[in-house]
């Protein structure tokens, strides 16, 4: 769940377990929660399975993904998924690996470009750009954000956040406030996210009297607490273009997401930019 | 093309563990993934790799049986041609 409300042993098999047998009590309306076995049963199901584009389209052009770069669900399956574990690639230890993304290296600037299509040479570009463009992260909550202790810039990229490697999700558990429920006016999703027919919510600090409105209280449903609205997780994005619209409420397509994170952080992406991160983003 | 793919995956695994230990391969400790299921959608296709062979899809299986009152299943809404993942438009899926 984006709040983070199944996420709570940080055993994964039991968290698994519990979203089951939750799932089963609410959405399926039983009236009794899932005998065990049951519940294991469909973790079972669900450990061994991963999910990957294996070909992209982008217009009228179908790119394999699997032939000369390690893209696909098989992969992921075989190699990145064994390397795992929770924390892998800390954005805040000294290891930390900014290139978190390489499964298309071979078709980054860096490697020969000859012979590549104009599109495997603009998926290559927006791994880059994903990988390396630095940029000011600031307002975050639970990051560097007004009600955190922390208050200062980090220059980062899209991988500070999304540092999961060949999975872009967050390697630990890293509730974030990027702004996407952020329901003020002129705000970065106001502008660039389908999302003015959402409901819009009013909060009042009991403490300082701050009042923010958002489109969704994120992980503050959950805790109670002022400093966690508009808190979330963030995504696996491993499978993400079959998946519009995007982010916790579908307000996005992958265009919208790029420039909603372009303005939301000022990184100031070029056209071809924008395109070769939608490129990217929609091969994975 | 698929053969491709393979040979690519073991070359990669192989040079990794071979890293790490400076022994002997240990390919045959991981797990062999195959592709079990493709769907198209507007943006390409969608692969789904199982480390334990193909997909059970019938009633059997407690992730495709209805196991509460309104015959939802977890299926209903963690679509194949998704990546199992639930999209939050999908109408049938509204809580």
């Amino acid at each position: 769940m984006w709040d983070g409300r199944e996420s709570i042993l940080l055993d994964l098999e039991g968290d698994l377990a519990r979203q089951a047998n939750d799932a089963t009590l609410g959405h399926a309306e039983a009236t009794t929660g899932l005998p065990p076995e049951v519940a294991q049963a469909i973790v079972s199901f669900e450990l061994p399975l991963f999910s990957a584009q294996t070909k992209v389209k982008i217009g009228t052009t179908l790119v394999d993904l699997t032939t000369a770069v390690p893209g696909g669900p098989d992969y992921l399956a075989s190699a990145v998924e064994p390397a795992f574990y929770v924390g892998i690639n800390d954005t805040f230890d000294p290891s930390f690996d900014r290139e978190a993304f390489t499964l298309f290296a071979a078709w980054e600037p860096s490697a020969p470009q000859s012979g590549l299509t104009s599109l495997q040479k603009s998926i290559g570009r927006g791994e880059h750009i994903f990988n390396t463009r630095v940029f000011n992260i600031t307002g975050v909550g639970g990051l560097n954000g007004p009600l955190d202790a922390s208050q200062a810039p980090i220059p980062g990229t899209c991988t500070t956040c999304h540092n999961s490697p060949e999975v872009g999700n967050h390697s630990s558990p890293l509730p974030i406030n990027i702004g996407v429920a952020d329901a003020s006016l002129n705000s970065a999703a106001q502008k660039n996210l389908s999302v003015r027919h959402l409901p819009i919510y009013s909060f009042r600090s009991k403490v300082t009297g701050q009042v923010v409105t958002v489109t969704d209280p994120g992980r503050a449903l959950i805790t109670g607490r002022f400093r966690d609205i508009g808190k979330l997780k963030g995504p696996i994005l491993r499978g993400l273009a079959a998946r519009e619209p995007l982010f916790h409420n579908g307000s996005a397509t992958i265009a919208q997401a790029v420039n909603f994170y372009n303005a939301r952080f000022a990184i100031g992406l070029s056209s071809q930019d924008k395109t070769d991160l939608g490129n990217f983003l929609k091969s994975l | 093309m698929k053969l491709n793919a393979c040979v690519l995956v073991v070359i990669v695994v192989c040079s990794s563990a071979c890293e790490m230990q400076g022994d002997e391969p240990v390919v045959g400790e991981l797990a062999a993934a195959v592709i079990v299921d493709t769907s198209s959608h507007s943006n390409g296709v969608i692969g789904t790799a199982s480390t334990t062979g193909g997909i059970d899809r019938s009633a059997g299986n407690a992730f495709f049986a209805s196991l509460g009152s309104n015959g939802r299943t977890c299926g209903s809404c963690h679509f194949e041609r998704a990546g199992r993942c639930r999209r939050p438009t999908s109408r049938s899926c509204r809580p």
